[in-house]
């Protein structure tokens, strides 16, 4: 008996807390809605949540640093614009292209973090204005082509679970296997305690670099996900990404001091969100209160973690 | 191990002076000496903290040198200093193994493994730890005790214990000796510091005793008694001219009353008096809790216990203004980023603490600032080449003068200065000296903290000296020498003296 309690206590810890408020805004989003328990309405879900998820892991990577990376919703916005013109020469290929070109705006941003040591909202900040503006040269109207392959890959539902969900659960599988790598260990060690981590022998610039790229990678794949739900190309549509993501890093318990952090947690920031942009759609609301609700989540999320962490430090 | 004539210089300071010390494999070895004897120096430059100026090291009979912290480690040269270096946000086990993880297959770290050998590390030194809790939980000792283990999971030829031993009570001291003895008798070396003699003695078979940059004298411990030790460690000329101390205090009334004072950060039973008129140093070594007794008297720190009375009135000390208010003022230790606006002018520096005395309807008036800095340029002697010059571009001393010379309108009764003449030369540290005595004989009651003994003897009617946070003993008169207030420093209360030495 005892036992079994303390495995459940076990289990119970590893699920993290924000799948609490996640379930509750789900319950009400089916109250209001039952139709989103159907096929057509979890597939509907599946791609709404997959997309902020993908943008909030992304985010997560970077916090988990102790730096923000501002330009996670323009690298998205390139990512479909360069699809949706590359897609018709390059066919499969135009996907290789975009993950390295957006990995290497990540690159380009991770070393000017981290060696000339420029804090990385304000880096970011102006490089998501360079990679935002590039999309609106080569797209100013939404366009292009995007090939059928790409809208199946994203958009169908063999059996019940959507293909949407099986990409963020092989994103989740291939981030476990880095969080146990070496590299993985050195992202929490710097975050947690810079002069710590140097002392061990780790690189504090080599973590946050890759933070960097690992995040513009996440955000590509975003993108990539929003251009086969869309169908087209389009170099605003990715703007919303950036604030929702830090929303939701901070929904999914991430400390903005850097160390602590959770994939797990950010994918139920993500539910978080997504759901509550389904309730107020359904209640027809327009776009503008999902601004302002997501403002006021975030400012909610921030106070409780500031008031949660304050244990009386001198 | 050996030294070869290590040198170190910062700018014109000597900080190692050819240091020749051999560490030897089987053998625990103390080093020993005041604040800013060198020590640190030492090790730093041994683990490749620091570059030496000039000077080699020999390890294992071959010569070399250590250019990085990450060198020194796969040399086998480990270090635990004081200052913790874990992430709050690891478990014990990540952070003992941070930087050299077992890895199993596929790359990934073989947690399995971690917390096994954890396991047996911290079994080892017959602790009970769980190897999976966040080390942000646990207590400062046991923080330190992970540092430990941290180090000896590097299987190290030779381990430096830096003030290990600072935070550990009796029991987890008795356990890092039986893992001292342990690395002995396995023929490593030990380099241990720490400012509790008992240990000295305890742990360590050799020792050598530095004073100023050099080592001064070594010997196996067991030819040596505590008295000698302090003895060796002491014997520096009062060279200096200071003014004549206040000997005829007993009319003079009592400034500041400091009684049963404690904070969150660990100062406890502090209880002291401050009469007008008086200097007071707070000696000990450095880390003693002096920095935390003038920080929690100005209102930086949260005091959970006791009461300060400033003339006879009891005062509550919350914040700064609070401490302002009943006639505190603070010159902290370092100038160039607490005591001073560096980038500012000279005058705007002086009218920072009396800014209400220097506007007319609450704009800045060009006449009443001009009569608060003639005031303060002529008490304090401040020599600047023009008074809107930044601060920045004035010698060490002068700047010194602008902090404390500031307070001189605000009409404070309690002068708390931290380190009032390091980096100055000598003869603005004299004149430095004499307006201190200038502002005491007006009837301020001041303390200063200073890690140079001779200022402590010279200028203080009184030094309390601090030992593991709270005020050891007073030394008063005669009893002010420098052998005392060493002794005291150590916590060894029995070879105070009567007499000056």
């Amino acid at each position: 008996m005892m036992k079994a309690h303390s495995a459940f206590r076990k289990m119970a810890s590893r699920i993290p807390l924000a799948f609490v408020p996640a379930a509750i805004v789900l319950c009400i989003n089916i109250v209001l809605n039952p139709h989103i328990l159907s096929l057509r309405g979890i597939n509907n879900l599946s791609l709404q949540i997959v997309t902020i998820a993908l943008a909030v892991m992304a985010q997560t990577l970077v916090v988990l640093v102790r730096e923000l990376d501002m330009s996670v919703g323009a690298v998205v916005c390139l990512t479909t614009v360069l699809v949706g013109s590359t897609m018709g020469t390059l066919h499969i290929f135009s996907l290789v292209l975009v993950l390295v070109i957006a990995a290497a705006f990540g690159l380009f941003s991770g070393l000017i973090v981290a060696y000339v040591k420029i804090p990385g909202i304000v880096v970011t900040l102006a490089t998501s204005m360079i990679i935002g503006g590039l999309a609106l040269v080569i797209m100013p109207q939404p366009g292009g082509t995007v090939e059928e392959f790409l809208g199946r890959l994203v958009n169908d539902q063999p059996l019940l679970l959507p293909n949407s969900f099986l990409i963020l659960l092989v994103v989740m599988m291939v981030w476990k296997y880095f969080k146990n790598t070496k590299f993985g260990s050195a992202l929490f060690a710097v975050g947690g305690n810079p002069f710590s981590a140097y002392a061990s022998g780790l690189s504090v610039e080599g973590a946050k670099i890759a933070a960097y790229v690992g995040s513009a990678l996440l955000a590509a794949v975003a993108g990539i996900v929003v251009c086969g739900k869309t169908m087209t190309g389009d170099a605003t549509i990715g703007n919303p990404y950036t604030l929702s993501s830090i929303a939701g890093t901070v929904l999914g318990g991430a400390s903005f001091m850097g160390g602590v952090a959770t994939m797990k947690g950010a994918v139920a920031g993500a539910l978080i969100i997504g759901v509550l942009v389904n309730i107020l759609f359904f209640l027809g609301l327009s776009s503008h209160y999902q601004n302002i609700a997501e403002g006021i989540i975030l400012l909610a999320a921030v106070v409780i973690s500031v008031f949660a962490n304050r244990d009386g430090k001198d | 191990m050996e030294t070869l004539d290590l040198n170190k210089t910062y700018g014109p300071t000597v900080a190692a002076l050819n240091v020749n010390i051999t560490l030897q494999p089987g053998r625990v070895h103390a080093l020993i000496g005041e604040n800013g004897a060198g020590k640190s120096t030492v090790i730093k430059m041994i683990t490749g903290l620091v570059r030496p100026t000039s000077g080699h090291m020999r390890w294992q009979g071959r010569l070399l040198d250590i250019h990085s912290p990450l060198e020194a480690r796969s040399l086998g040269i480990v270090a635990v200093h004081q200052e913790l270096t874990l992430v709050d946000t690891l478990t014990v086990a990540q952070n003992i193994w941070l930087g050299h993880e077992p890895f199993g297959r596929l790359g990934t770290i073989d947690y399995k493994e971690m917390n096994l050998a954890s396991t047996k590390l911290v079994g080892s030194m017959g602790l009970s730890l769980d190897p999976s809790t966040v080390v942000g939980k646990l207590s400062l000792s046991e923080k330190q005790l992970v540092e430990i283990l941290k180090a000896l999971s590097l299987n190290p030829q030779l381990l430096i214990l830096d003030e290990a031993t600072s935070t550990l009570d009796d029991k987890e001291v008795e356990v890092l000796h039986g893992i001292v003895q342990a690395l002995r008798s396995e023929n490593r070396a030990v380099l241990f510091v720490s400012h509790r003699m008992k240990e000295i003695f305890q742990f360590c078979g050799y020792c050598s005793i530095m004073k100023d940059g050099s080592v001064v004298f070594e010997s196996d411990t067991a030819s040596l008694n505590e008295h000698l030790v302090i003895t060796k460690m002491t014997g520096r000329e009062i060279s200096q001219a200071f003014p004549a101390k206040n000997v005829d205090q007993n009319p003079a009334k009592t400034r500041l009353k400091v009684e049963g004072l404690a904070t969150r950060n660990g100062l406890h039973e502090i209880t002291f008096q401050l009469r007008s008129g008086e200097i007071v140093g707070l000696g000990g070594l450095q880390g003693h809790g002096q920095a935390e007794l003038m920080e929690s008297l100005f209102g930086l720190k949260t005091i959970t216990r006791g009461s300060v009375e400033i003339d006879g009135k009891r005062i509550s000390l919350r914040n700064a203004p609070d401490a302002l208010r009943a006639g505190i003022a603070l010159v902290p230790e370092d100038r160039k980023s607490e005591g001073l606006f560096i980038d500012r002018t000279v005058e705007e520096n002086m009218i920072a603490c009396s800014f209400s005395d220097c506007t007319r309807m609450g704009v800045i008036s060009r006449s009443r600032v001009r009569a608060v800095v003639s005031t303060i340029v002529q008490k304090m002697g401040v020599k600047a080449p023009s008074l809107r010059e930044s601060v920045r571009r004035l010698s060490g001393g002068n700047q010194q003068k602008v902090a404390v010379g500031r307070w001189l309108t605000t009409h404070f009764k309690v002068l708390l200065l931290m380190e009032p003449t390091r980096g100055i030369d000598v003869a603005t540290k004299i004149e430095i000296y004499g307006l201190l005595r200038e502002l005491a004989n007006a009837g301020v009651g001041i303390i200063i903290t200073t890690n140079e003994m001779i200022e402590l003897v010279g200028l203080c009617d009184r030094v309390l000296v601090m030992f593991e946070k709270g005020i050891l003993t007073e030394l008063a008169g005669a009893r002010i020498s420098e052998h005392n207030i060493l002794a005291a420093s150590f916590g060894h209360r029995r070879a105070i003296h009567d007499e000056g030495t």
